[in-house]
């Protein structure tokens, strides 16, 4: 492939002009990973409460779970009231989750790492060569 | 054994999930700009540090 000068500054994905909303978009994301970790941590925490018996491991257990509980509301409200999140408008949701579906696809395209960084066989030992890491 | 088999096995388990935790809203908050979902993502940071260290204090216990 020849390299067109004019060709490659309107390829450039990293030029500014593409990157219009991504801090916002991006933050929706975290935000949203964020939520599902959260609400994970509530479900683990009241799996392993109901496993337990033991009194202090149980006080112990029921404190993070309201803590966790508190999060997750503190983390629901903020999405909701910046609007990454439509519990009572499904066809809002719809919309975001197709929107954030689609950016996810044309991420996944990108070629983001486009040279080879890798430094391996460029040194004559390992650093866990004393561990049998090089026999690895 | 202060703790039975089994709960031990959950409090490990939960260890393990908050260190996960800790790990990624560290590193999310480095690239979140803004500051509202900044300073929940803090706040998790500190939360579950301290959760995690009452829940290795309780691993301590049960592996005396």
């Amino acid at each position: 492939m020849t390299l067109d000068r004019v060709d490659s500054i309107k390829m450039d994905y990293v030029d500014p002009a593409n990157s219009l909303n991504m801090p916002e978009m991006a933050d929706m994301t975290f935000a949203m990973d964020f939520l599902i970790r959260v609400k994970e941590g509530v479900r683990n925490t009241a799996t392993a409460l109901t496993e337990t018996v033991s009194p202090d491991a149980r006080a112990l257990l029921r404190t993070q779970l309201h803590q966790s509980i508190a999060l997750h509301q503190e983390i629901t409200d903020l999405m909701v009231r910046k609007k990454w999140f439509h519990p009572y408008d499904l066809r809002e949701q719809y919309q975001l989750d197709q929107l954030s579906a689609e950016n996810t696809v044309e991420i996944g395209k990108l070629k983001l790492f486009p040279d080879d960084t890798r430094r391996k066989s460029m040194f004559d030992r390992t650093p866990d060569e004393h561990i049998g890491g090089n026999m690895a | 054994m202060v703790y039975a088999m089994h709960e031990t096995l959950e409090v490990h388990e939960m260890a393990a999930f908050k260190t996960v935790c800790i790990t990624k809203s560290k590193t999310m908050h480095a690239l979140v700009s803004d500051p509202a979902l900044k300073a929940i993502l803090q706040q998790d940071v500190e939360i579950s540090t301290r959760q995690l260290q009452e829940l290795g204090a309780i691993l301590a216990k049960a592996t005396q």
